[in-house]
């Protein structure tokens, strides 16, 4: 179920008004969100039902198993199996089919013809996600940093809960469970605030990201065509597309369960004002970047051991990370881009006294970002060199327009979005705050403008860009 | 939850709603107020004039693209009107055809590709554009109720018929593109120098395409012709379909298969895909899918002609002004 769907306006409110006749009973409470989830999930493909409820079981057993073991390498071997089990689910249905076929091309490099098996897989929606949801609970377990929970129904609640499920945000169980295993009380405040977080994500959704990929898609498919001002523009469109389209879906996420009486930590904080790669990781998708840092970064031994070594550690964090996306030597390049700059940074402000590049940090910040996203959107390696050397030709003429429309309805909706941006960064509020600015018929008077610029302006896009993930 | 909780709640919500339907309607009757002065323009002007125009034309193309730029249709009838639109199928001409009056002798052209007769994904999507009439022309609100291309929310909020034209509209009622009581609808492909050269470069790559070999016909297409059938001998319209040229046509079957179609639904089809086939010059083309102007007037030259072979009786009507 998409949260730009007509099924989810229906199912949000029906499970509000549930949730909240419930209120006396937390647990009958979880019991509601784990059905609801479920159908939430299996809305797209039942089936892949069992791999959540399968992943849930082994974690749910392991996290107690780790929790009660003295033993320190028994406790390691149930968390070698934790990793195993959900690593294993994730390389099987992401990874295996890209680890064959690089395989089959490097031995052929090397002048030997192998025959490889290629599996026809699905990839489950969200598997990234609460795979490394899962895999935060027992790891902190191991680390000590938390105790189980003994509640079945809370812990996959705590897993598959809808909001965050297929998308995000990474909700940790140090920050979800204990607010799962707790009665809730309803919070005017938090549903004001969700609320306007919905319709502002909506927006950012359907009205200017989708309208920003109706142009990106028409470059971007026929890269071979375009000249180089095109390319560039379609780019920054891309840049922009995907902001608002994964800060959107996160809104929504946050919103809807802030409505449940559940907060999830922020995931982006305005990261095209970052003036620094380095902050633009503290910005963009800040569940993954963090968790990347907690689990991963700092597992290899982080700044902890020499300088050389932390910049592999940054190099392997951010490779992995770029993995994470998607089974393609394009992400990998993606994650490499990024790792040579967050390095070059590391080695440039060990210099520098106040650590920062000045204003002219945003536009280098706005500059690699910009073309790594190249290696993002493009299909393939082959694609993305090709988009490269066309850029890099500068045949600057006038850029391809198309439908003029589209374009003229892509601009305004971005200069809207840019604007509200612009507007948070100078009050130097969060977003998730903004709803409490407003009195009532405020609040009211703004969603409805909200609501009647969506309808105005939304276009269809068949899914969020990182449901792919 | 407080019945004091109870009561905000309700209250924003409430006030959502009254605020934003009440918004809704103003901007839905200003846009409506404007669109239709708009005249000019291929997604809403376009469909306005020829809201304005049907009851009193009597010939009529209608089609995608290709009949967009290939019916010159002042030299068949100087009281034409070339409704091809560009991206535009059977479900979007089907209910434009059944907007013509009912008791008004009129010729009704209409331009179908087999390529789209046997696409079985067609879902009649085309239709679409349409929303913008979903308030105003309830025989359109039906169709697009029917082809399920509508948005539930229309009936709440009526702007979404304006969805992602609102801006056109404005543009298009501030400064119109042309003069259209000088537009009958046909749009002639003039190319450049660079246009040409593209042009020859991809014409002399021969496209491969592999053809199926049992061709099926959409049921959905087959529904909308039929409905067409019955809309033209119910209410004295004399329909004609016709197949405009294509600069290579790979797959020959599913002309015949297009023409076996057509005898049997009793619809007078001509099938002019390799009509240049003798004299197949660059110059006739703008793409391998699209005449440019000089092919659009030599094609439409051999048209008119047979056309007015063919429909005798139906000459004082091609020629009344």
């Amino acid at each position: 179920m998409l949260f730009n769907s007509i099924e989810y306006l229906l199912f949000l409110p029906l499970v509000f008004i549930i949730y909240w006749v419930l209120k006396n009973n937390y647990r009958s409470q979880n019991v509601l969100l784990l059905v609801s989830s479920y159908i939430f999930y299996g809305w797209w493909d039942w089936r892949f039902l069992s791999l959540i409820i399968f992943s849930s079981f082994v974690d749910y057993f392991i996290g107690q198993k780790i929790y009660r073991s003295q033993e320190k390498t028994v406790r390691r071997n149930w968390l070698r199996l934790s990793l195993l089990s959900n690593l294993g689910l994730l390389g099987v249905f992401k990874y295996f089919n890209f680890f064959t076929d690089s395989f089959a091309d490097t031995m052929l490099l090397l002048g030997w013809q192998v025959d490889t098996v290629t599996l026809s897989i699905i990839l489950p929606v969200g598997i990234s996600f609460y795979t490394f949801q899962t895999l935060s609970y027992t790891i902190d377990i191991y680390r000590g940093q938390f105790k189980p929970t003994k509640d079945m129904v809370s812990f996959f609640t705590y897993v598959s809960f809808f909001p965050q499920l297929v998308a995000g945000p990474i909700e940790r169980a140090s920050n979800l469970l204990p607010q799962i295993t707790a009665k809730r009380t309803f919070n005017p405040d938090w549903f004001k605030a969700g609320l306007f977080q919905i319709f502002i994500g909506l927006f950012r959704k359907v009205a200017i990201a989708d309208n920003l990929g109706t142009y990106v898609d028409s470059v971007y498919g026929n890269v071979e065509i375009h000249n180089s001002s095109t390319l560039v523009l379609a780019t920054v469109f891309y840049a922009f597309q995907i902001y608002f389209d994964f800060a959107g879906y996160s809104d929504m996420a946050i919103g809807s369960a802030k409505l449940l009486g559940f907060k999830f930590n922020r995931n982006f904080n305005l990261p095209y004002f970052s003036k620094s790669i380095t902050e633009f990781w503290r910005r963009w998708h800040m569940s993954l970047s963090f968790w990347l840092r907690d689990y991963l970064y700092i597992s290899l031994g982080g700044n902890r051991k020499g300088i050389i070594l932390t910049y592999r550690n940054l190099m392997l964090t951010m490779l992995l990370g770029g993995l994470w996306h998607g089974s393609s030597w394009n992400f990998i390049v993606w994650g490499g881009i990024h790792g040579i700059a967050l390095s070059l940074e590391k080695y440039i402000f060990t210099f520098k006294e106040n650590k920062s590049f000045g204003w002219i940090g945003y536009f280098y910040t706005f500059i690699v970002v910009l073309f790594s996203w190249i290696f993002f959107r493009t299909q393939d390696i082959g694609e993305a060199l090709l988009f490269c050397k066309k850029i890099f030709a500068c045949n600057f003429m006038a850029p391809f327009i198309g439908d003029i429309n589209v374009v003229i309805n892509a601009l305004l909706m971005l200069m809207l979005g840019l604007l509200f941006d612009l507007f948070l960064a100078k009050k130097d509020i969060a977003l998730e705050q903004i709803g409490l600015e407003f009195n009532t018929l405020q609040l009211a008077t703004w969603t409805s403008i909200i609501i009647l610029i969506t309808c105005l302006f939304y276009s269809t896009s068949e899914n969020f860009i990182y449901f792919q993930f | 939850m407080t019945t004091m909780h109870i009561k905000s709640v309700g209250k924003l919500l409430a006030l959502i709603f009254i605020i934003s339907y009440t918004m809704d309607k103003l901007i839905y009757l200003t846009l409506n107020h404007i669109d239709n002065k708009v005249f000019t323009g291929q997604s809403v002007g376009k469909l306005n004039h020829y809201l304005s125009v049907k009851d009193t034309t009597d010939f009529l193309v209608f089609g995608s693209s290709r009949a967009n730029h290939h019916f010159n249709t002042k030299m068949i009838s100087n009281n034409s009107f070339n409704m091809g639109v560009d991206g535009r199928d059977i479900a979007y001409f089907a209910t434009l055809i059944k907007l013509l009056p009912k008791n008004r002798s009129q010729f009704v052209l209409i331009n179908i590709d087999p390529e789209n007769v046997f696409d079985q994904q067609y879902d009649g999507s085309d239709i679409a554009p349409l929303a913008i009439k979903y308030h105003s022309l309830k025989p359109v609100a039906d169709a697009l109720e029917r082809a399920g291309q509508y948005n539930p929310l229309q009936k709440i909020f009526w702007s979404i018929d304006y969805n992602s034209k609102a801006v056109g509209v404005v543009m298009n009622f501030l400064r119109p593109k042309y003069n259209y009581k000088n537009y009958d609808g046909y749009d002639p492909l003039v190319l450049n120098e660079t246009q040409k050269q593209i042009r020859n470069a991809k014409l002399k790559m021969q496209e491969t395409i592999d053809c199926p070999e049992v061709y099926q016909e959409s049921k959905l297409y087959v529904d909308y012709l039929q409905e067409i059938v019955a809309f033209c001998k119910k209410n004295d319209k004399t329909l004609l379909a016709i197949t405009s040229p294509t600069y290579n046509n790979p797959c020959e079957k599913d002309n015949t298969k297009l023409a076996a179609l057509m005898e049997a639904y009793d619809i007078a089809y001509w099938d002019y895909t390799d009509f240049f086939d003798d004299n197949n010059s660059f110059e006739w083309w703008k793409d391998s899918g699209h005449l440019s102007k000089i092919g659009a007037d030599e094609f439409t030259a051999a048209l008119a002609r047979r056309i007015k072979g063919a429909y005798n009786n139906d000459e004082a009507m091609l020629q009344r002004n």
